[in-house]
C-alpha cells in the first residue's frame, strides 16, 4: 500500500468509521439510540463496506435466532428434558 | 370467596408444576447457563420461591409466565453472585481487527464474515444452530456471557445489567461488542465447517 492509499484510508476512517467502530456502533444501535452523526457515519460505512453489512445481517439473525429459542414451543419441541430422576428430585422439594 | 371472580383468573397447581412446566422452565434456564446442574438448581429454587409466594400470585398472568418471571430474578442473581466473585476476571480476546498503522480497525481477511445466506435459509439447519449457539455462548468469558445474556436474552436496561454486575455504561457496550465479535466468529467457524 502506497502512502497516499494510507492517507486516504486514515481520513475516510474520520468520516466514515473503521470496521471496529462501525461494528460497535451496529451492537450499540440495537438497544439504544444513536447520535444523528453516529446515524449517518454508520450508514455511509455501511454502503461502502460489504463485511460490516454481513455483520450486522449475522448480528440481527443470531438476535433473532434467540427470540425463537424461546418461544413456548409444542410439547416435544424442547431441547432437552428432565430425566426422570431430576423429575423426582423436583417433585421432591415441592413435596408434591 | 366469589367463585365468579376467581373463575377468570388462572389459580396455582403446584402439584403439577413439574410435569406441566418443568422441561420448559429446565430449558429456559439452560440456555442462559449452559450447564445442566445449575439449570436444575434455578429451576429448583424457582418452584421454592414460587411456594412460598404463592399468596403475592394474582391471577392476572398464567402461571407459566408468573414462573418464568420467577426464573429470571433466579438467572439474574446467579449472574450476580457470580460477578462478585474472582474467577469473574476478563478475558483475552483478539479482536478480529487489523493493528497497524494504516489499516487499523479495518476487518483482518481471514476472519472477517463470510457470507451466511445459504445455511441461514436451510430450515434443515436451524435446530443445529441452535446447538452450535449454546456451544458458544458456553465459550464465552463468564462476565461477557453475563453480559450477553442479561442485555440481549432478558433485554433488561442498560442501567440495571451494570448495576448487578458491575460495570460503567461504556463498558457495557464494549465488552457487548467483544463478546458479540467472538460468538459471531465462533458460531461462523462451527456452523460453516
Amino acid at each position: 500500500m502506497n502512502k497516499v492509499q494510507q492517507i486516504w484510508i486514515k481520513s475516510m476512517d474520520k468520516v466514515m468509521l473503521n470496521c471496529d467502530t462501525a461494528t460497535l456502533l451496529i451492537t450499540k444501535g440495537e438497544f439504544t439510540k444513536l447520535s444523528c452523526v453516529e446515524k449517518l457515519q454508520l450508514k455511509m460505512h455501511l454502503m461502502g463496506c460489504k463485511f460490516c453489512r454481513r455483520f450486522k445481517q449475522q448480528s440481527e439473525f443470531i438476535s433473532y435466532a434467540i427470540r425463537q429459542a424461546d418461544r413456548i414451543p409444542e410439547k416435544g419441541n424442547l431441547r432437552l428434558y428432565l430425566t426422570d430422576e431430576q423429575r423426582e428430585r423436583l417433585k421432591k422439594k415441592i413435596g408434591s | 370467596m366469589n367463585n365468579s371472580v376467581s373463575d377468570t383468573k388462572y389459580k396455582l397447581h403446584p402439584e403439577g408444576w413439574v410435569d406441566a412446566h418443568g422441561d420448559y422452565l429446565y430449558n429456559f434456564a439452560w440456555s442462559r447457563v449452559q450447564s445442566k446442574e445449575t439449570a436444575e438448581d434455578l429451576v429448583q429454587e424457582t418452584f421454592i420461591s414460587a411456594l412460598k409466594g404463592s399468596v403475592s400470585f394474582r391471577g392476572e398472568s398464567s402461571e407459566l409466565t408468573w414462573l418464568l418471571s420467577i426464573l429470571k430474578r433466579k438467572i439474574i442473581d446467579f449472574y450476580r453472585k457470580k460477578s462478585t466473585k474472582k474467577e469473574f476476571a476478563a478475558a483475552h480476546f483478539s479482536k478480529p481487527f487489523q493493528d497497524e498503522d494504516g489499516m487499523q480497525g479495518h476487518w483482518i481477511m481471514e476472519r472477517a464474515p463470510k457470507d451466511w445466506q445459504q445455511e441461514t435459509h436451510a430450515p434443515t439447519r436451524q435446530d443445529e444452530f441452535q446447538d452450535i449457539m449454546a456451544l458458544c455462548l458456553s465459550l464465552l468469558p463468564e462476565k461477557w456471557r453475563a453480559v450477553f445474556v442479561l442485555k440481549v436474552m432478558e433485554e433488561i436496561n442498560s442501567d440495571e445489567v451494570c448495576k448487578e454486575i458491575g460495570c460503567s455504561a461504556s463498558n457495557l457496550w464494549v465488552i457487548l461488542h467483544r463478546a458479540r465479535l467472538k460468538l459471531r466468529e465462533c458460531i461462523e467457524i462451527k456452523w460453516l465447517k
